[in-house]
């Protein structure tokens, strides 16, 4: 019932938003804003014979990159959160890295790690790894002593800490954290993605723009706008599935 | 078997507990009765190896503890039930962690239906009442099979009418599966009906101030009898002049 609900709402706000744009596309009535039923139209058609492949790599490239930066994330996290040795000589590092804009470290990276998919991967692991050790971090610091007690008394190893407590504890936030992230991890995806490469979400914008095929380039840009909301229902499925207990 | 010897615990140049001598048989219970602040956790830490720095020796079965070893059994205050697992998972994570194989079911089962948790096995802690909760600390440490059982304050969070009926079902489970226990409360009423004998703690640093044996141990009804009004009068006249003492 509930879900129901928000179906009906989503599809009501894709109706307003392709309604505005029929009007303006109809009132300016150039090509640079096209009609959106010819987008659509091209959308579909073109779909499995020229987009998929790029999206395929826009999303390979998130999804590993996140997987990536969630494995540092957490082991650096959970460590730094148990152990205050550890936290008092990583927070420093990661205090001053994680304000810097990383589109800023772009030509770093690109000068050590050259223009292939390795550099692409490194940017948004750099984007997206910092919250989630930050995140994992002050998870575990926020757990009680006394939830440890109860399994010291029983002599329970390090790992059933971590089965038990440290993971369950901070995966909630983690996820925040990604959610957080990928948003700017996609933005940062659409901009590296224009160098270096023939595909890619990112590529196929800028390509059918310098192209002056304006249908494609939006098309694109609706597909780049989908990939990010698949990715949240994605964030959205682990949660409902892992944190029940929320 | 608990044997305390010469227990003093240190808190830096604190002192929070002073040269506790107590022998707990197999089938006693124990209620330690101490003013707030007394070193009442402290002694639960202690004996459950959760403070591993102190003085004099506890030994059960005349060895020393060695929490890979020992079977404890642990209530304390805050529940310490994880939040992530279901009740039937949490009742359960005692005897998993100890054993690192599947509980025995039959007996988990009992315990769980003893203590009326089966409708709600599949709940989380967070949908829980307070009575609820204990209830399922209770199951995981009989599930457990204990060699020995500390409490600390298990029931002090809950209402007066609760809080009767759950001291009323750990005494019953108790009766059936009998351990040396430690139960520690700041509640006369509550160590008459649940200690076998009664240990008085004094203001801090905590010392034994007396040890009276509870006539009342066992009694289906204790508080309906007269003697629970005469031994709470004479408990709380000694407290008052032991509590005082040390102003």
């Amino acid at each position: 019932m509930k879900n129901e609900k928000r179906y009906k709402k989503n599809i009501y706000a894709i109706l307003v938003i392709l309604l505005f744009w029929q009007i303006i596309s109809s009132v300016l009535n150039k090509p640079i804003i096209p009609q959106p039923s010819i987008v659509l139209l091209y959308m579909i058609k073109s779909f499995f014979s020229i987009i998929f492949v790029h999206l395929l790599f826009s999303f390979g490239r998130i999804v590993f990159g996140v997987f990536i930066s969630i494995v540092i994330g957490i082991t650096l996290g959970i460590i730094m959160g148990y152990n205050n040795r550890y936290d008092d000589i990583l927070s420093p590092i990661i205090y001053f890295i994680y304000p810097i804009p990383k589109v800023a470290l772009l030509p770093v990276v690109m000068l050590f790690f050259g223009l292939g998919e390795l550099s692409k991967i490194i940017m948004i692991i750099l984007i997206v790894v910092f919250q989630v050790i930050v995140a994992a971090r002050d998870a575990v610091k926020n757990i009680p002593k006394e939830t440890y007690y109860s399994l010291y008394t029983l002599g329970a190893s390090k790992y059933d800490i971590l089965k038990n407590v440290l993971f369950p504890a901070a995966l909630p936030d983690i996820l925040t954290s990604i959610r957080v992230s990928t948003g700017t991890a996609v933005s940062v995806l659409f901009f590296i993605e224009t160098y270096g490469t023939e595909y890619g979400m990112g590529y196929f914008i800028m390509d059918s723009w310098m192209r002056v095929n304006y249908v494609e380039m939006y098309s694109g840009i609706i597909i780049m706008g989908i990939l990010g909301f698949l990715l949240f229902l994605m964030i959205d499925f682990f949660e409902k599935r892992f944190c029940v207990w929320k | 078997m608990i044997k305390i010897e010469s227990l003093t615990v240190k808190y830096g140049s604190f002192t929070a507990l002073s040269n506790i001598n107590l022998e707990i048989g197999d089938d006693e219970i124990y209620a330690v009765l101490g003013p707030s602040g007394c070193g009442k956790t402290t002694l639960i830490y202690a004996l459950s190896m959760i403070i591993k720095e102190f003085e004099g020796r506890v030994l059960i079965n005349d060895k020393p503890i060695k929490n890979s070893d020992v079977r404890i059994g642990t209530v304390l205050q805050n529940y310490g039930l994880l939040p992530w697992k279901n009740v039937y998972e949490n009742a359960l994570l005692g005897i998993e962690i100890k054993d690192k194989e599947k509980a025995d079911k039959l007996y988990s089962e009992y315990i769980i239906k003893e203590l009326g948790l089966e409708d709600l096995k599949y709940k989380y802690p967070n949908s829980l009442s307070g009575g609820q909760m204990q209830r399922v600390a209770l199951a995981r440490s009989f599930i457990l099979k204990p060699q020995i059982l500390l409490m600390d304050e298990p029931f002090s969070a809950l209402d007066a009418i609760t809080r009767e009926k759950m001291q009323e079902l750990f005494l019953n489970i108790w009766m059936n599966n009998k351990v040396s226990t430690v139960f520690v409360t700041h509640s006369i009423e509550e160590a008459i009906c649940i200690g076998k004998k009664i240990v008085i703690l004094s203001k801090s640093p905590g010392r034994i101030l007396k040890i009276i044996n509870n006539p009342l141990f066992g009694l289906k009804e204790p508080r309906l009898s007269s003697d629970f009004y005469n031994l709470s009068l004479e408990i709380r006249k000694f407290i008052k002049e032991g509590w005082s003492i040390e102003k």
